[in-house]
């Protein structure tokens, strides 16, 4: 055992590997990322506090939500006539009978405001579920990202047979795993949030502090892990950090204080508490060991950090949501119970919330609780699954009229969660009492999914029907600095056998039409990362239209293809 | 002495860049520069030994009477999926004259495939053990999303022209689809590389109806 202080750092031995390779040229990302992360590693030292806080969300819709029926032509689109032609029965109708399930009329000012645009193109409809996503829209809070999705080299139906394409197409696990990874087209190493992470962590977040930067509340996941190794994924619960077990809720059986490590009470839990602690205090030659108790020490250190985070959010309360013991609710809290409907007295309101609710309300309180973990940057991750609607999606026809389904309540869900996490951060801005210093601008929330849908329905019966697996779909981005109320990429022209599916294929199957890097590209770049360093995060971006131009010409697919459309931060 | 120094220093330089290359180089995937990407794979080229005259077998490219969507075979070659190499001595492979393989084995199995005298369950496992034969090959589940597209990958369209059921099978319809018993095509869904589950609608010929028949798969991969 040694020194129970003492840090371990990078050798000159080490130093000299890394720098060698990619000096020499021998490596791919992982030396050009060592490198640059050294560099960085250079300003780390000078990081003693946080500040110019930004943290990026992604939300992953782990089944492949129907993006067809998220976002859809509306009325006078010139996409509109095929998918009345071709949705069968799941397409929507824009006016119903009472008029309760009907869309909601979307109007993207880019593509109005764009020569280059097909008369009408700019009009869309959100599913009906998605009324408040709407009103965020309008506001210039959300936009959409059209046909997205795993591209090896820019692809067009008419070179699908000639190109490579992503491995595995339609296959749920691995089209999760290249959408998190964006380098479809080797053996999985490292997420693309992860890479950021090695490079932006030491210039941005206090050295050797606090969290993660790196923290999902959906587990383990493809898309923060790390390529150096630097930046270990941070799992926190719906309810806060993951306690060591046996101790009872926030260690009540052992601690007089859960945020005081040592306040040991003097009992047989107590002691068994502060013996475990001082044996995770040694440390070991052996590297098993060692790695072992310094994953234990650093949980546990990290428990009190959320917990601080987690205190300092629930401070800020809500002016009218009341508990059943007619206690206030935090605000965060509050305002998610509201949003869903659900009875703020009621002893099971938070156990009532959604999971996806759930989760964005940890990442509200570690948002609203930023200065208690250190960060400057910060990464997030969520989940959110039951997409893969093969059959009771929901659907429409004259003799059955609107019959809802699995989609109807996904989208409800996501509708809820997305509303109250925006109203919460819009709240958040002028909170005085959390700091201060957070802007509405400085979070940024990005959509994946593992694919769309195919366009055709599989079926004739519109309450058993659903959609199977296709690719290019649509996502959706939330926050202050998204360039809103617009619709970025290429809408296809929805004709299942036409020029913008896979060939052979009748179901329609959208050739994507802007790679999952073009999509991301911008976050890496809002993050900070210097245009010099996309590339690392991105390797396989320099194959693709640039994303950061702005513009839209829908006029042939070539032009698509040296035209990405997808600008859609503003500030960078 | 001087001379010696230099000599040794020049050689610790020279076996310590040796130890680098091997422990920091680069793997074989990304020695893959995206140029040869479209280019054919290594033992793909014109001068592979054909199925009749040699015990083994390497990928090789597609033949030109059949469709262009073979080219797909690019794919696998491009992750780096090396298909198996195989002995085509032994009987299990039947050359045809229009240059596929028939994997006898696999497809004898399948003649029983919605034989009323079996349970339907066994049809499920009957296919299963052709995707399960197509996935030892191939090291991947066909690349599908939909019937059809197993139907042409187990018919032929793969790297080997290797066909794991005769395209004539009566289960086959004109869609190219694989029907059940009950004359509904079956449902593949493809969960991972590994897994590919088959469902079929069952005797009321509805999906997602209780008498639907599939085979639980060993959770791998739960985020759908």
């Amino acid at each position: 055992m040694r020194n129970p202080n003492k840090k371990i750092e990078m050798s000159r031995r080490g130093f000299l590997a890394r720098s060698a390779c990619a000096s020499m040229g021998v490596g791919g990302v992982v030396n050009t990322l060592a490198h640059m992360r050294l560099m960085e590693g250079a300003l780390a030292n000078t990081v003693t506090s946080i500040g110019d806080y930004k943290a990026a969300i992604v939300l992953f819709h782990f089944g492949a939500t129907d993006g067809n029926n998220m976002l859809m032509p509306g009325s006078g689109h010139p996409a509109r006539s095929n998918y009345e032609q071709h949705r069968g029965v799941l397409a929507l109708p824009l006016s119903s009978p009472g008029g309760t399930n009907d869309p909601h009329a979307i109007v993207a000012d880019n593509l109005a405001a764009d020569s280059a645009a097909a008369a009408g193109a700019e009009n869309f409809a959100l599913h009906p579920e998605l009324g408040d996503l709407k009103t965020m829209f309008d506001a210039g809070e959300l936009a959409f990202a059209a046909n997205v999705g795993t591209l090896v080299v820019p692809t067009t139906a008419a070179t699908y047979n000639s190109v490579p394409l992503p491995p595995q197409l339609f296959s749920h696990s691995d089209q999760q795993n290249q959408w998190q990874s964006s380098i479809p087209d080797k053996p999985f190493q490292s997420g693309w949030s992860g890479r950021i992470a090695d490079l932006l962590n030491p210039a941005w977040n206090i050295p050797d502090g606090k969290i993660s930067m790196s923290v999902s509340l959906s587990g383990i996941n493809d898309n923060q892990v790390s390529l150096l190794g630097d930046v270990s994924q941070y799992s926190v619960t719906n309810n806060g950090a993951i306690s060591l077990n046996g101790y009872g809720t926030n260690y009540a059986n052992a601690l007089t204080d859960a945020s005081n490590p040592t306040s040991y009470i003097r009992n047989a839990n107590g002691r068994r508490l502060k013996a475990f602690q001082d044996i995770m205090n040694y440390t070991h030659d052996h590297l098993f060991e060692e790695n072992y108790n310094v994953v234990v020490r650093r949980a546990r250190e990290n428990e009190g950090f959320i917990g601080n985070a987690f205190s300092a959010a629930n401070s800020w309360l809500h002016p009218s949501a009341v508990d059943n013991n007619g206690n206030p609710w935090g605000f965060i809290e509050g305002t998610f119970i509201l949003q869903n409907g659900i009875n703020p007295a009621s002893g099971t309101a938070l156990n009532n919330l959604p999971s996806l609710s759930r989760q964005l309300i940890s990442i509200a309180k570690l948002i609203a609780g930023r200065n208690s973990l250190g960060n400057s940057r910060q990464l997030f991750f969520c989940s959110y699954g039951g997409h893969d609607t093969h059959q009771d999606q929901g659907g429409f026809s004259n003799g059955a009229g609107y019959v809802a389904g699995d989609l109807d309540d996904n989208m409800a869900t996501l509708n809820n969660a997305l509303k109250a996490f925006n109203d919460v951060m819009k709240a958040l801005a002028s909170e005085p009492s959390l700091g201060g210093d957070f802007s509405y601008n400085d979070f940024i929330l990005a959509s994946h999914s593992d694919f769309n849908r195919t366009f055709t329905p599989n079926g004739s019966n519109p309450g058993s029907s659903g959609s199977d697996h296709a690719w290019g779909t649509n996502v959706y981005m939330m926050g202050g600095d998204v360039r809103g109320k617009n619709v970025y990429g290429y809408y296809p022209d929805l004709n299942p056998t036409g020029n913008w599916t896979t060939p052979g294929s009748s179901r329609g199957r959208w050739v994507p039409t802007s790679a999952v890097e073009q999509f991301s590209a911008p976050i890496a770049k809002w993050l900070g990362i210097a245009d010099t360093e996309i590339g690392t995060i991105f390797p396989n971006l320099e194959r693709f239209a640039d994303p950061f131009t702005a513009g839209y010409d829908p006029t042939n697919f070539n032009s698509i293809l040296s035209n990405a459309n997808m600008d859609w931060i503003s500030g960078i | 002495m001087k001379k010696f120094i230099f000599i040794a220093l020049a050689l610790l330089i020279g076996v310590e860049v040796v130890i680098l290359a091997i422990r920091f180089g680069p793997s074989k995937d990304e020695d893959l520069a995206p140029a040869q990407a479209s280019e054919p794979a290594q033992g793909m080229d014109s001068e592979a030994p054909s199925a009749g005259t040699s015990p083994t077998m390497t990928p090789r490219p597609p033949a030109p009477n059949l469709p262009p969507e073979t080219r797909g075979v690019i794919r696998s070659e491009f992750f780096g999926v090396e298909p198996l190499a195989l002995d085509l001595n032994t009987p299990v492979f039947m050359q045809q004259e229009d240059g596929r393989v028939l994997k006898t084995d696999v497809a004898e199995q399948l003649d029983g495939l919605n034989d009323p005298e079996r349970e339907p369950v066994e049809d499920i496992q009957l296919l299963r053990s052709a995707v399960a034969s197509y996935r030892k090959i191939f090291r991947e589940n066909p690349i599908a999303g939909e019937n059809r597209e197993v139907v042409e990958a187990l018919t032929g369209k793969n790297p080997y022209q290797m066909m794991f059921i005769d395209p004539s099978h009566p289960a086959i319809n004109s869609n190219n689809e694989l029907m059940d018993r009950w004359k509904v095509p079956y449902r593949f869904h493809a969960v991972s590389r590994d897994q590919m589950e088959i469902r079929s609608a069952g005797v009321d010929r509805q999906f997602g109806t209780t008498d639907d028949i599939m085979i639980e798969e060993p959770v791998q991969f739960g985020n759908f």
